[in-house]
């Protein structure tokens, strides 16, 4: 097996952001390091609104921080990537070739996560003149950033400033002016004897080229974040130390320290809080004004604070903290812009989308502001957002918990992904699809069908033809359209085949029977042709129409303002079935090319310069007859001709725009209808088929997109967006963001609480869901605790009390569970079954289950009670069985059956259930009032993960992975009633999630560490069960292994591969009605990769020569090996990495020249390989 | 007997390399060593930090603040030293 690893959709959660001027220019963007192994830049517009991302590039590391500095004198900021390549690299965004590039690299330790290699905090001084790295323990280091004699970026030599045995919890830049730079950090000695926590000063003295720890003061224990605040002339410099409940403002000072001043952080109101519990700051962000400066920082529970600091010539005066606003999660970071907007960035757990907020106001009106002064906790009641307006979100679908592929949508040939995201009030089920995003803006009904439509003079008018007459339409006042008063002229009493408004103002408009030329004065000069227009194309100089069933065209060229047919007719030989123009290039006045579909299957090229005019250039053969052509120019050098044919084939190729010759050709299928191709403005091409695709060029390489609506009959552009025609309605879509990097869009159904799994029935289609929350009240719980407490007077003020979570979150209760069972309907996101479980339940896992000896469909809930997680325990356990009702679209409990231990996993076999708790698997039949049990064994060494259904012989055999010790295969002997172990592993392997193939014998599965690996049974053992499936023989066999407890054979590793994030989930299908089978899985930080099985040795051969050949020539520019990432934590083994392949598009000419010369194939072949490995299995 | 000056070339290795353990390495030492080495890594990756701040329904910094905490003394303080005869 040989496997190569594509990522379908990156993943989603931000590490960490930095603000800056990364391109050079006046807008302020984001660089944000997504899933820990990409960065990316983002740009708001400001204008607008709306967040873009502008480019995307995989680091092929841990990013680990991120911090940006710009040198004196410069407008342009660098980035300074902290990760686990043991070095440091300074990068650049150049704008101009749309990458970011090494600008400094210096290595300094080893690689990896590990403990004593700096990495894990990076911190510039204010004003560019150093930066620092740390580790988590132990060692930090200072480079002092220069100049060269050429002007060029320099890192000096490295100044260490270790410490043995200290543990550092964060690092920030100290803004002193322009006196020596001053780096803070929080640290802790354990090899002091008190051990107590510190903030510490290192100041770099730039003379004398070294660093010293300057000063160091006690702070309290819970010490975990800081804030530097403005210095030199802008604000009084110094540090806000965050601890839990309270802000310190410390500063140290060539005159000596300077007065602490305390503030407790205001708390909601919450009269059962716990208040030994105290607020955590996790992101903070400083806006400096004219003059003056804020800080807004975020707690756990989303709450924004203003931090305002008084101060009079570097004294600081008071303190001061009020509430500002409440976002509905926690961001990983918050960013405040120039222009008045807040970025808060969402990371691992809190998840969901990243969102743009706009300042309305700075809430200096209302809210009570606590000061230094204050002693006492003080309380607040949070508000719906006042201070703040969401303006854009970028959708994510971060933390991924469990997903399945499943055919569940009816009327879509591709397979969706369901998955269950999010924690807390913020979870969902998401449905993701290949596909762009469409949002509908408007949609009219029209009299009849119509066949096209077009816009003509930006937009003012929209020509609709239908079968015999046209209708012109204008947008109205609000956006209404409404038949135009004036219609320019336009003959309407025939269908239109084309339309377009020419040079000097006027319009031309081809109709069946007309070549009509409406002057802007008015003036109309018509061409009637011998017989009957076919087809036609226009632009804002020439005009080709196709003279039907004679094989013929008519060239028009407009000649000091007079459309003029030009003296030869272009003979083709065949009937016309469509024409395109070439776009004009921006130098020339005229298309150089026009493209014309014929009946004899063939597209065929000629050229429309003065000097060759009409000459033949070059035919292309093509499966069918072309139903219509488009040529688009993509930036990529050479002219993109599409064909679309009657059989719903979409051909690509690329025409020389000189010779006119046609290479190149690549053919998708699109869908069981005749493709219609419509050129937008913007260097892409609408394909309508079955479904529409857009076609367009992402990060230098041409995709064709689907868009998520229903089917569209002609597109035209209209501004930015799209005017299309469908049925007989009219509508304007906007295409909402095209991303740089994800080709997933989402839909998604609201959750109360973390979703712990779901299962679909067979025959409805509806999803039983299983949402578990620890530590937070349910919300009606919470309101009967309220009154029960005294807090409340009744129902109705408690209920009153109560905020809405997805804004504000669920109430905390220490050590308590919150649980339902849920039944819902994926079609229009409808709860039509909820079963709240008492509280202190945890539903901890499902599964569909029909017993042998009933007839009905049951879904089986194990539960916990009074849960805790270390040491791992529980009051109580059961597993309450639910059936399906109303053709599964309801539930009722039947009974519910005590157990010993929490039950992990649960699973039918043999006709009744198998639960899976501890270390043992238990077999349990239906009964009247409780379940009964009819077989049990131990099984695994410490703890069942999970448990898996074998494909060919579900009754004998199964799949059982555990905690650590990796994947068992398991026997159930029926006559003895107990499984026994036939294959383990040598390794340990944390197992997370896992997979078994079709052949039965061979496992894909996902570990903690963040690695995916596929075991096979040995070749004895595989013999051994097709004679025996009792697998009677195996269990006597002695192990040849020593060590108590290893079965007699061992999984033989067949691939391993290191992803970087947590596998949560792994399928196999096949993700369009033609491709081939992929294994997809899915990833805790909300990314879908495939890994796709290669067919061909030859294939193979190719890819690792291309993969060693890009590792060797365009290493990634974090510095991180490549090969050593992958593997990580096993050797990588029989897996080509296809994201470090494909980012062969991002390379220069030079290096890709480099590449391909390596591995002898030109560069088209390499960019024509991996293609066809995304077409043939993916997307 | 020390001829080569070997003894404080190696001294200078055990500090400079934490965890490369001698005939005196306690147990409690040893583990301590790998307790701190599991806890930063856990605190370095985001995968894993988030998955753990998932089961515990804390948020990810202050899962990363308690790894840290932990990280001063994982096993707890040192036993009292057995006086050797």
């Amino acid at each position: 097996m040989f496997l190569y690893n594509l990522t379908l959709q990156p993943a989603s959660a931000i590490g960490s952001t930095v603000l800056g001027h990364f391109s050079g220019e006046k807008h302020q963007e984001l660089v944000v390091a997504r899933g820990q192994q990409r960065l990316e830049l983002w740009r708001p517009d400001t204008t607008t609104g709306k967040l873009s991302i502008e480019h995307s590039e995989d680091m092929f590391c841990r990013i680990r921080g991120l911090s940006s500095f710009r040198m004196a004198g410069g407008s342009k900021d660098y980035i300074v990537l902290a990760s686990d390549s043991g070095a440091i690299a300074v990068l650049e965004f150049n704008a101009k070739n749309r990458r970011f590039v090494t600008v400094q690299y210096h290595e300094f330790g080893r690689t990896g996560l590990r403990r004593l290699v700096a990495g894990q905090y990076v911190a510039s001084d204010p004003r560019g003149r150093a930066v620092m790295v740390a580790g988590v323990e132990r060692s930090k280091i200072v480079y002092i950033i220069t100049r060269d004699s050429e002007a060029r970026l320099m890192l000096a030599s490295p100044l260490e400033a270790n410490r043995s045995g200290s543990v550092c919890f964060d690092v920030v830049g100290v803004d002193v002016g322009y006196e020596n730079p001053v780096f803070a950090a929080i640290e802790s000695n354990y090899e002091d004897s008190e051990g107590g926590k510190q903030l510490v000063y290192y100041e770099l003295d730039l003379g004398l080229n070294h660093v010293v720890r300057k000063w160091s003061t006690a702070v309290g224990d819970t010490a975990h974040k800081l804030v530097a605040l403005p210095g030199g002339n802008d604000g009084p410099s110094g540090v806000l130390v965050c601890l839990e409940g309270s802000i310190e403002y410390r500063h140290f000072t060539s005159t000596g320290e300077i007065a602490v001043h305390s503030v407790p952080i205001p708390r909601r109101v919450n009269p059962l809080e716990d208040t030994a519990r105290g607020l955590m700051i996790v992101a903070s962000a400083v806006h400096r004004m004219k003059n003056a400066f804020f800080i807004l920082a975020q707690a756990e529970s989303g709450d924004l604070y203003k931090i305002t600091v008084d101060f009079a010539e570097d004294s600081v005066k008071r303190v001061g903290i009020k509430y500002f606003d409440t976002l509905a999660f926690a961001a990983s970071s918050i960013c405040i812009l120039k222009a008045g907007f807040l970025f808060a960035a969402a990371g691992g757990e809190s998840g969901g989308s990243h969102q743009l907020y706009q300042f309305e106001n700075l809430g200096d009106e209302d809210g009570e502001c606590f000061s230094t002064e204050c002693e006492e906790l003080s309380y607040f009641q949070p508000h719906e957002l006042s201070s703040l307006a969401l303006v854009d979100e970028i959708e994510g679908a971060c933390p991924l918990l469990k997903s399945q592929v499943l055919h569940v949508a009816v009327g879509e040939e591709a397979p969706q992904i369901y998955a269950a995201c999010g924690t807390g009030a913020r979870s969902s089920l998401k449905i993701m699809r290949h596909g762009a995003e469409v949002s509908e803006l408007a949609v009219s009904e029209l009299p009849a069908t119509p066949r096209a439509v077009w816009t003509v003079s930006n937009g003012e008018l929209i020509v609709v033809s239908f079968a015999g007459s046209t209708l012109a339409l204008a947008m109205g006042e609000g956006d209404d359209l409404a038949e135009a008063d004036d219609a320019l002229g336009l003959a309407l009493d025939e269908a239109t085949l084309a339309v377009c408004g020419v040079e000097g103002g006027g319009i031309v408009q081809v109709t069946p029977r007309a070549v009509r030329h409406v002057m802007s004065d008015g003036r109309v000069t018509e061409w009637a042709p011998p017989g009957v227009i076919s087809c036609a194309a226009v632009n804002a100089r020439q005009a080709v129409v196709a003279l039907g069933r004679s094989g013929e065209c008519a060239y028009f060229e407009m000649d000091s303002g007079v459309l003029r047919e030009h003296a030869e007719r272009l003979a083709v030989g065949s009937d016309v079935t469509c024409v395109a123009l070439a776009p004009i290039p921006a130098s020339r006045l005229l298309a150089p090319l026009v493209a014309v579909g014929c009946e004899d299957q063939t597209v065929r090229v000629h050229a429309l310069e003065p000097h060759r005019c009409l000459e033949a250039l070059s035919m292309q053969a093509v499966a069918d007859v072309a139903h219509s052509v488009a040529l688009v120019d993509h930036g990529l050098g050479d002219l993109t001709m599409y064909a679309g044919l009657r059989n719903g084939l979409l051909v690509r190729a690329q025409v020389d725009p000189v010779s006119g010759d046609v290479d190149d050709t690549r053919t998708r299928f699109l869908g069981a209808r005749p493709v219609q191709l419509c050129p937008t403005t913007s260097q892409s091409v609408v394909a309508l088929s079955a479904a529409p695709w857009l076609c367009h060029v992402q990060q230098g390489r041409v995709r064709a997109t689907p868009l998520s609506y229903d089917m569209l009959d002609y597109v035209a552009p209209l501004g930015d967006n799209l005017v299309c025609v469908a049925g007989a309605s009219l509508r304007i879509l906007s295409i909402d963001r095209l991303g740089a990097s994800a080709a997933l869009t989402c839909a998604s159904i609201p959750l109360a609480f973390t979703p712990r799994g779901f299962c679909v029935h067979d025959m409805s289609r509806y999803f039983a869901v299983i949402e578990a929350e620890h530590g937070r009240w349910a919300p009606a719980y919470y309101a009967a605790k309220l009154v029960e407490s005294g807090a409340v007077d009744n129902e109705d003020e408690a209920a009153q009390a109560l905020l809405p979570a997805e804004q504000f979150g669920l109430v905390r209760n220490a050590g308590g569970w919150a649980s339902l069972v849920r039944v819902l309907s994926p079609f229009d996101g409808e709860t039509v079954f909820l079963d709240e479980l008492p509280a202190g339940h945890a539903a901890v896992c499902l599964a569909p289950v029909r017993f042998a000896s009933d007839p009905h469909a049951y879904v089986a809930v194990g539960c916990a009670v009074g849960l805790r997680l270390r040491p791992r325990s529980c009051d109580a356990a059961s597993i309450r069985l639910y059936r399906w009702t109303g053709d599964g679209t309801g539930l009722e409990l039947v009974h519910v059956t005590p157990l010993d231990d929490v039950p992990q996993a649960l699973l039918e076999f043999n006709g009744m259930l198998l639960v899976a708790a501890g270390r043992g698997l238990a077999l349990f039949d239906m009964g009247i009032r409780r379940m009964l049990k009819k077989a049990q064994s131990a099984v695994a060494p410490h703890l069942i993960s999970s448990v898996h259904r074998h494909p060919t012989h579900p009754d004998n055999w199964l799949f059982v992975s555990d905690v650590q010790e990796s994947v068992l295969l398991v026997a159930f002997n029926q006559m003895a009633r107990a499984f026994h172990v036939i294959v383990d592993d040598s390794l340990p392997r944390h197992i997370t999630s896992m997979r078994a193939l079709e052949d039965g014998f061979t496992v894909v599965a996902g570990d903690k560490f963040g690695s995916i690996f596929v075991l096979r049974a040995p070749d004895a053992v595989v013999q051994s069960l097709d004679v025996d499936p009792t697998a009677a023989r195996l269990l006597y066999e002695k192990p040849k292994r020593a060590g108590a407890d290893v079965a007699a054979h061992c999984w033989q590793s067949v691939a391993e591969f290191h992803v970087g994030d947590i596998v949560t989930s792994i399928d196999v299908c096949a993700l369009a009605p033609h491709a081939r089978p992929v294994i997809l899985y899915t990833t805790l930080l909300g990314a879908v990769h495939v890994a796709v099985p290669m067919v061909s040795q030859s294939d193979v051969d190719f890819f690792l020569a291309l993969e060693a050949a890009i590792r060797k020539h365009c290493p990634p520019i974090s510095g991180r090996d490549h090969l050593a990432y992958r593997s990580s934590f096993m050797p990588v083994r029989s897996v080509v990495d296809g994201d470090l392949c494909e980012s062969f598009y991002l390379l220069t000419h030079e290096q890709r020249e480099l590449v391909s010369d390596t591995v002898d194939r030109t560069q088209q072949d390499i960019l024509k390989k991996m293609e066809d490995v995304r077409s043939m299995f993916a997307f | 007997m020390d001829k080569f000056g070997m003894h404080s070339q190696t001294e200078q290795l055990h500090a400079r390399h934490i965890g490369t353990g001698n005939a005196d390495t306690t147990k409690h030492q040893w583990l301590t060593n790998q307790h701190r080495d599991t806890l930063s890594h856990y605190v370095a990756d985001n995968s894993m930090a988030t998955y753990i701040s998932i089961v515990e329904g804390e948020s990810t910094v202050r899962t990363k603040f308690n790894m840290l905490q932990r990280m001063r003394q994982p096993c707890g303080p040192p036993p009292a030293q057995i006086a050797e005869d």
